[in-house]
């Protein structure tokens, strides 16, 4: 029974039959300055903030005050002290280290963001710097497919992010849209409090995965999660990104799967000193056999099942099917959220982990980037929004 | 979320009250004649010996309703009578207390009411109101909660009824007429206050959760949310009589026969102060019209349903304020020496024990402490083995070693300092900015302590009852140990959890020594080395323990360390 549920759910999933979701979209909060809205749409919460970083910052912290804090109470200071205990070093000085050592390349406009946020949620600036950078302290799957190997050429990106599902971080995942003045739209499937980035897509259709490596103490460069955002701000393709990423002063070792509209897509391993750009096809001796038209990162055993699903399911790789190929083992039982981006259409598919289960477990909920900002847009400035269509 | 922790502690309390359900076969019905009840009229009750349990007798009683509904089912009322055991012939009659159940249908705690009582010495009885248990029709009772009319109806037929109950009460040989009282818990609360105004009979109520301004409650309670849609969907001449029939039954309309009772000190209201069903205003109302504003037992932080955390203080407080009629001279029963080391006994003070040990602090200069060692091999195949060790203290004081998975030992504490210890040695002490305002609860959520205290008061009550909870238990004595230790055999068998477990008791007879399980496919030992209740403490045993290396650290950060970690492990537990 479940396996027809399962076929049913990836038939409804298909290309152009995205609608199992209810379509509805509700404003649960407004920011009282005009630079917010908190909503409720297809079982997720979304967050959508523009303006400056003082003005996105703010409503950021006041739309969703119960959450940040709860992130930063139970989350971050599990984290914190499980650190501490397992690593003999005390988390807070670490992370002094690491906002004091990427700083000069951070631009000030994150840290206005931050700070503002904190503000706005009623916490210390200090517990809003940590919550964003920790990230950096610990170090998931990624591919893109498309020509040749997916069903209609499109592109079709997906990325797995393993991490810490045992924390319950979950509990605050949210779907945010960043509308920042002067720069690029974009959306984040995040977390409450979380500024930067390790999921998103931009409304160039510029979409964008990360997944963590070694290099754990080189924080001389900009935090992996607002580089990504820089990314996400100021590039439009696939080139423009890997520009940025190239002369961004980077910290630790990252692997990161980027694609667009135009259909281009590459790999990209990084650390401080090097920058590694794969193209689509490109064989690596760290990967196994990487199909044409195919774009993938990810270790062990589970890159070896990535290859094998690809190859299998070669020519016929669609948004359902890609659901299906990153289910575990290619996803981690950490599985903390799934994304799935066609930039071609802006739209994206996210799953996050559940109480007791697995993102790639759960069911997915599509947002389209283009009518998300119209909704905003409409909600914002005619108090009329736009219909967020089936 | 307070609905689950509620939950949770209903299940204890369900464990420990469903005594009456699962008794001996019956022994002989008998038919009694009551020759005028309260509305002048005859009728008879039968009356059937449930079981024997602790200090009293359950029976059976079952009598018709003075009021005919079309619901053939609903015109019986079926009722429990607990008898205090050893009542002497020649004995002057005791007074009885009929107990009154709460809206959502649940008769587990009011059967433990009923059961303490009589333990103490007191006849109490309970019965079903309209609608509820097997007075219910095909169609449920939640029709009830959908229809202000039908609700107010089923209420008044119920005011009847408690009269009804009344009359058996006081034909009992052992009840003195002149002093019958009345026990109810929120909705029960509520009708019981409304009766006193109907029946003189009354003379001491016990109001837990209650209040008055029914329409207010009704209507503002998510429980009967549908009940005010409902309502507002009537025609205003249909409000009008709903409001009629509803005002029959309002408390506030009977203030002068409770002004009565309550400024004679024969009412005892005990409310949470955080109630949002029946809002702590509501209360205010009620107990002004009563004349007794300032003597409300408010239980404070609690709401509703987490007033369960305060269950042992409740009874606490309402069995002496009943037995306050009891005639000179007549003792409450004994309960018989082998039943006070009756292995369902015994457990049961050891879970009490536990839940103690979590959620109430020691008196000034003692402390809990529990050291654990076990080892447990899941369904899966895996095994796991560790220790636990608590020591908590008063104030801040308090010591936590364990073993955690992936992790592997772990040490924190508050002595003079609290502290965290890391696995390679070095020890985070925080001594920085000093705050003594802070503690290892000022970062626990409120939610999460609530859900502790709410389970742990529920364990506190099942030592006030403890073997009415063979429904799910089965607690024998087993045979002793080599050593001549006693054994306890304990078999599981609720509907989602099945096990079996010995546990071997220290040579006190009192304190567990060794636990082994099987359990829904997984098994395991658990070797008491400490289990101490409010013993003797000394400051040394909230230190550190030895170290390499010392860190001063921001107080507040570890606080909110041991509190995030806390709330995860809460959460974890849902």
């Amino acid at each position: 029974m479940r396996r027809i549920l399962a076929l049913f759910a990836a038939f409804l999933l298909a290309d152009g039959l995205p609608a199992q979701q209810p379509t509805e979209i509700r404003i649960v909060a407004r920011d009282t300055e005009g630079h917010g809205l908190l909503c409720h749409s297809r079982k997720k919460t979304v967050l959508m903030v523009e303006g400056t970083p003082e003005q996105m910052g703010f409503a950021h912290g006041r739309l969703l005050k119960n959450w940040v804090h709860a992130m930063s109470n139970t989350c971050m200071f599990v984290v914190g002290a499980g650190y501490s205990i397992t690593k003999d070093d005390w988390f807070f000085e670490r992370m002094d280290e690491v906002i004091a050592r990427t700083k000069p390349h951070t631009p000030p406009r994150f840290l206005a963001e931050i700070d503002a946020m904190a503000q706005g949620a009623g916490m210390s600036t200090r517990d809003a710097r940590v919550m964003n950078f920790f990230p950096e302290m610990f170090h998931c799957s990624g591919v893109a497919v498309r020509g040749a190997a997916s069903a209609d050429g499109r592109v079709i990106h997906a990325r797995v992010l393993d991490y810490m599902r045992d924390i319950n971080l979950q509990k605050y995942a949210c779907v945010v849209v960043f509308m920042p003045k002067g720069r690029n739209a974009w959306m984040s499937l995040g977390f409450a409090g979380f500024i930067g980035t390790v999921t998103a897509m931009n409304e160039k259709g510029l979409a964008m995965g990360e997944m963590g490596g070694r290099g754990e103490g080189d924080w001389d460069g900009m935090p992996m999660s607002l580089l990504m955002r820089e990314v996400m701000e100021r590039a439009s393709t696939v080139q423009e990104a890997v520009k940025i990423l190239r002369e961004t002063p980077r910290t630790c070792e990252y692997y990161y799967v980027l694609s667009d509209r135009s259909r281009d897509m590459v790999g990209i391993c990084a650390t401080p000193d090097r920058l590694e750009v794969l193209q689509p096809g490109q064989q690596n001796k760290l990967l196994p056999h990487v199909p044409a038209d195919t774009v993938l990162m990810s270790g062990g055993s589970r890159a070896k099942k990535l290859s094998e699903r690809v190859q299998k399911h070669y020519g016929k790789i669609d948004v359902a099917c890609m659901i299906e190929i990153i289910k575990r083992p290619v996803a981690m039982s950490s599985n903390l959220h799934n994304a799935v981006f066609r930039p071609e259409t802006l739209d994206m598919w996210v799953a996050d982990a559940g109480r007791k289960s697995a993102a790639c477990d759960e069911p997915y909920s599509q947002f389209n980037m283009a009518e998300l900002l119209a909704y905003y847009r409409g909600a914002m400035r005619n108090g009329t929004p736009a219909a967020i269509k089936k | 979320m307070f609905r689950h922790s509620a939950h949770c502690a209903w299940l204890v309390v369900t464990m420990l009250s469903v005594g009456p359900l699962m008794g001996q076969p019956a022994q002989g019905e008998t038919t009694e004649r009551i020759a005028k009840g309260f509305d002048g009229k005859p009728f008879h009750y039968t009356r059937k010996l449930l079981r024997e349990q602790g200090a009293h007798r359950v029976f059976a009683l079952s009598y018709p309703s003075p009021m005919i509904t079309e619901h053939e089912s609903n015109n019986t009322i079926p009722a429990e009578y607990y008898q205090p055991r050893g009542i002497k012939e020649g004995e002057p009659p005791r007074p009885g207390v009929v107990c009154l159940h709460i809206l959502n249908g649940n008769f587990e705690l009011v059967r433990l009411l009923c059961s303490v009582l009589a333990d103490r010495g007191v006849p109490a009885m309970m019965f079903k109101l309209p609608y509820y248990g097997e007075r219910r029709p095909p169609q449920g009772k939640r029709m009830l909660l959908r229809d202000p009319r039908l609700f107010a109806e089923a209420m008044g037929q119920g005011m009847l009824d408690i009269r009804r109950s009344l009359d058996v009460l006081q034909s009992l040989p052992e009840v003195d007429e002149s002093k019958l009282g009345l026990c109810g818990i929120s909705l029960g609360a509520i009708l019981g206050a409304s009766a006193a105004g109907y029946d003189p009979r009354i003379q001491r109520e016990v109001l837990v959760l209650g209040g008055g301004d029914l329409q207010h409650i009704l209507y503002t309670a998510n429980e009967t949310r549908a009940m005010a849609t409902f309502y507002n969907k009537l025609s205003a001449e249909e409000k009008v009589v709903v409001d009629k029939m509803l005002g029959r039954i309002e408390p506030l309309n009977h203030a002068p026969a409770l002004r009565k009772l309550g400024e004679s000190g024969r009412v005892l209201m005990i409310n949470a102060e955080e109630d949002r069903v029946v809002a702590p205003e509501c209360t205010r109302k009620l107990a002004r019209a009563m004349g007794m504003e300032k003597d409300v037992v408010w239980l404070k932080g609690l709401g509703h349903y987490t007033a369960m955390a305060a269950l042992p203080d409740i009874i606490a407080r309402l069995v002496p304020f009943f037995a306050l009629d009891m005639p000179p001279g007549v003792k409450p029963p004994e309960v018989p020496r082998q039943l006070a080391l009756a292995p369902i006994t015994v457990l049961s003070t050891l879970l009490q024990q536990l839940g103690g040990v979590v959620a109430f602090p020691p008196a000034p200069g003692h402390c809990h402490f529990i050291h654990l060692e076990l080892e447990v091999k899941l369904a899966d195949g895996k095994t796991h083995r560790g220790f636990a060790e608590y020591i908590r203290g008063t104030g801040r004081q308090f010591r936590l070693r364990a073993t955690v998975p992936e992790i592997g030992k772990v040490a924190l504490g508050c002595g003079e300092w609290p502290w965290l210890m890391a696995t390679k040695g070095t020890l985070f002490m925080g001594t920085l900015e000093p705050d003594s305002a802070l503690g290892p609860g000022t970062f626990m959520e409120v939610r999460n302590t609530v859900k502790i205290r709410v389970v742990a008061g529920a364990l506190g009550a099942l030592a006030l009852s403890p073997d009415a909870f063979a429904q799910y238990v089965t607690v024998s004595d087993g045979p002793k140990t080599e050593d001549g230790l006693r054994s306890i055999a304990i078999k599981l068998h609720h509907k989602h959890t099945k096990g079996t477990g010995t546990l071997i008791l220290a040579a006190n007879g009192r304190t567990p020594k060794h636990l082994t399980f099987q359990s829904n496919g997984a098994s395991g030992t658990i070797t008491f080395r400490q289990w101490r209740y409010n013993t003797l403490a000394n400051p040394e045993l909230f230190d550190p323990p030895e170290h390499q290396a010392e860190k001063p650290v921001l107080q507040r950060d570890l606080f909110r360390m041991f509190g995030g970690g806390f709330n995860f492990l809460m959460e974890k537990a849902q």
